[in-house]
């Protein structure tokens, strides 16, 4: 079914589908917006209006995600695009069974972004890296303290699996058990790589405030 | 202040949550537009280039046939 780009507009508004797309009546009346599963499955036949509706759900998460990962606006509104035409090219891989919709779309982000990071890392290390960021983040960080430019600077120097744990589980906030899932590790391997990093960046804090 | 609150290393992961911006709003747009398919020719384009096609082809035929001409003229005088 060949649909126009204006007309994916009203994936935004669950109760306005038309019919042509299966929405009947009975759903119309449904207050709850189709779920995960049934849209991905939809936009794996081709319905672009059901991956429409899968973006407008998940653009700020996944967008906040590479984000966190590269800290740099304009380089994490590409490596989202990115997240969301790979997850479209491979929506056939997507099995429900093995697990959320939500938790595979994060790791094609999770993957993305450390792809990209293993790119940049010879720029990596600079210390101005915080201070770049800064110029193309809305928000200013004028206010910010030195010592979160070298938390911000110590999280971007931290190995990728540290980096990666830390940055899901605690800034994300993700349960741990879909940490793990991302990861491809136990649960109990993502404690450990968490509490590593909080270790590390403790340390360059302490490293921060302690004048010796 | 709250335990969390007095940590600098829980101060800085809530400063990065507040200050991760926003996608732009024309973000899920251009998505769509990735992944808008290849444009096939309309009717109009095609029938342009096979107008170009047939002037081109017409333009040669008209070389060809001077060039014979000139050395058919050529040999016989």
């Amino acid at each position: 079914m060949e649909l126009s780009y204006e007309s994916t507009q009203f994936a935004k508004f669950p109760g306005t589908f038309p019919a042509s797309l299966g929405y009947g009546p009975v759903n119309r009346m449904e207050s709850s917006p189709p779920d995960d599963n049934s849209l991905a499955a939809r936009a794996a036949r081709g319905d672009l209006a059901s991956f429409r509706a899968i973006v407008d759900r998940y653009q700020t998460p996944i967008f906040r995600m590479t984000y966190q990962f590269v800290n740099d606006y304009h380089l994490a509104q590409d490596l989202a695009q990115e997240v969301f035409v790979r997850a479209f090219r491979n929506l056939g891989k997507f099995d429900p069974q093995r697990g959320n919709f939500s938790t595979w779309l994060y790791t094609i982000a999770r993957n993305t972004s450390c792809t990209a990071l293993r790119k940049i890392k010879p720029f990596e290390n600079s210390a101005s890296m915080p201070e770049v960021a800064d110029e193309t983040t809305p928000k200013s960080h004028a206010t910010r303290h030195d010592e979160f430019l070298r938390l911000d600077t110590a999280l971007a120097n931290l190995e990728e699996p540290f980096k990666s744990a830390f940055i899901l589980a605690e800034i994300e906030e993700l349960p741990l058990a879909e940490v793990a899932e991302i990861e491809g590790v136990p649960v109990g391997t993502i404690k450990s790589r968490v509490s590593r990093a909080k270790e590390r960046l403790r340390r360059i804090l302490s490293q921060t405030t302690d004048p010796s | 202040m709250s335990p969390n609150e007095s940590d600098p290393l829980e101060r800085w992961k809530r400063q990065r949550r507040e200050d991760a911006p926003e996608p732009p709003e024309s973000f899920a747009t251009e998505v769509m537009q990735l992944l808008r398919p290849p444009q096939t020719r309309s009717w109009s384009a095609w029938s342009l280039w096979l107008g170009q096609a047939a002037l081109f082809l017409a333009a040669v035929a008209i070389g060809i046939t001077r060039t014979y001409a000139s050395l058919f003229l050529l040999l016989e005088s």
